[in-house]
């Protein structure tokens, strides 16, 4: 597996795409920052969703939620850096030179995880040290947080590529990652309404929630936040890189090319 | 060694209940440039992606031989494009040297060389010919210097330059480096040119093996015999 994790991380740090996106990532969080040290007050809506930065809390908050933008950056890396070995055929590379599907499927589950939360760090880092406020953001919370972060960010990484996997097209696995990146609150939504017709259904739709990454991510970066949250949020995350990355290969090992 | 490298026995593959191939037992013999005629849709392809493990499901035995305690090593160059398009010649060798833990840089300059693309190996494999293209993926495939190379239609595509170029390499490769090719192709005319024996697949059933040397003697075109067996109907 070695040699395959080496031909794709060579792949990946080929990639423009990749430093397009490290560029863009602390674009904005320097932009976010120098204009919190400016007092300027920023609020952008997505879907009609509206997020105030009122304060750097709100910008590292932002990091911790991918559908405000790091998960849309995460979903086009991954999701382009798989979707181009069905667009070009070069799995066969891999096949005949391994014949080991399971391996090739644990290099891309586990550099996507990789580059996922490399992402969120880079973010995170950025606005930290741009805030010039490190003394008084660097406590236990904050610190459980970013923990928290990079278990939230390394389960993304590996359901947006089981994803990519699935969809075996680079245009549809980019427009299938990014819907459930940005859907994700939506069907949240969506299903909390349907569920409100029964307590039981509603405890379990809520459950779900809680333990989706969406949940995880929107708890982790929420006022009410606290450092002895962040061993749940772990073990949860954990359980999900597990969990996509077995039916993930189940999928691939039937796949013939 | 022995002079058998490669031995594909009773191979039998169906899609859907449609049989792609049917018993097909092919022998490659060290040395020999085997060129595999069919036309399109009779199951060229399909075979030599089980030859080379792409297809894990069919019916039937592929073995290789075994040399000096070592099994003998076969590269393929069948999908296309399997390159990757926004990476450069040196680029997209160097990422398959690391799948093959070749660490040396060197020789992916020489086989650059080799293949006729030591001067273009910084461009983006996007603004190749469609012989540019082919050359590399041969180079990729000689990388790891197989004792058998399997080529499946290297010839679709190329202009009659890219074509001398590639049947120049490839009596160059067979000749000086000793090795044995598989290659299939529709082009009659091309593969009367490198191949020393053929073999005519049609409708999944693959023909006796035909030296090209009883073709010169018994004064048959290689055209003639191929549309004997096609029209006649095959029997392996």
């Amino acid at each position: 597996m070695t040699a395959i994790w080496r031909s794709d991380l060579y792949r990946l740090g080929k990639s423009k795409l990749l430093y397009a996106i490290t560029a863009v990532t602390c674009c904005i969080a320097l932009f976010l920052v120098f204009l919190m040290r400016l007092d300027f007050r920023l609020g952008i809506s997505i879907f009609g969703k509206l997020t105030a930065f009122k304060g750097v809390h709100d910008i590292i908050g932002m990091g911790l939620t991918y559908q405000k933008g790091l998960g849309i950056f995460i979903a086009i890396l991954i999701s382009v850096f798989i979707g181009q070995e069905y667009q070009w055929q070069t799995w066969q590379q891999k096949w005949m030179t391994s014949k080991n599907h399971s391996c090739i499927y644990l290099s891309k589950a586990a550099l996507s995880a990789i580059a996922s939360v490399a992402i969120f760090l880079l973010f995170q880092l950025v606005a930290l040290l741009g805030s010039g406020r490190i003394r008084e953001l660097l406590s236990l919370n904050y610190g459980s947080q970013m923990i928290s972060g990079v278990f939230i960010y390394g389960a993304l990484g590996t359901v947006i590529c089981m994803l990519a996997m699935l969809f075996k097209s680079n245009t549809a696995s980019v427009i299938g990652c990014l819907g459930y990146v940005l859907l994700g609150e939506m069907a949240a939504s969506l299903a909390r309404n349907l569920s409100s017709f029964s307590d039981s259904a509603a405890t379990l739709v809520e459950w779900i929630i809680l333990h989706s990454i969406y949940g995880m991510s929107t708890l982790a970066s929420s006022a009410s936040f606290s450092s002895g949250l962040a061993p749940g949020i772990i073990f949860n995350a954990l359980a999900i890189m597990l969990v996509s990355t077995a039916i993930g290969l189940l999928l691939f090992r039937r796949y013939e090319l | 060694m022995g002079n058998l490298l490669l031995s594909a026995e009773r191979i039998h593959k169906a899609y859907n209940g449609k049989v792609v191939l049917q018993d097909v037992t092919l022998q490659l013999q060290k040395g020999e440039i085997y060129g595999l005629l069919g036309r399109n849709g009779s199951g060229k392809t399909t075979l030599f992606r089980i030859l080379t493990g792409l297809i894990p499901r069919f019916n039937g035995t592929v073995s290789l031989a075994e040399a000096g305690g070592r099994k003998i090593k076969a590269s393929a160059v069948i999908n296309f494009p399997s390159l990757f398009l926004n990476m450069s010649a040196y680029e997209n060798m160097k990422a398959q040297a690391l799948l093959l833990g070749i660490r040396d840089d060197i020789l992916i300059k020489q086989t650059l060389k080799t293949v006729g693309l030591a001067d273009c190996k910084g461009k983006p494999a996007k603004t190749f010919s469609q012989g540019m293209m082919q050359r590399l993926r041969l180079g990729i495939a000689l990388l790891e210097n197989p004792d058998i190379l399997i080529l499946d239609e290297p010839l679709n595509g190329l202009d009659p330059d890219g074509i001398a170029e590639l049947r120049e390499l490839l009596l160059h490769l067979n000749q000086d480096r000793d090795m044995t090719i598989l290659i299939s192709s529709h082009i009659l005319s091309e593969l009367q040119h490198v191949a020393t024996c053929f073999g005519i697949l049609h409708n999944g059933i693959l023909a006796k093996k035909i030296l090209m040397k009883d073709l010169l003697q018994d004064g048959i075109s290689l055209e003639a015999m191929y549309m004997q067996s096609t029209r006649g109907g095959v029997s392996p």
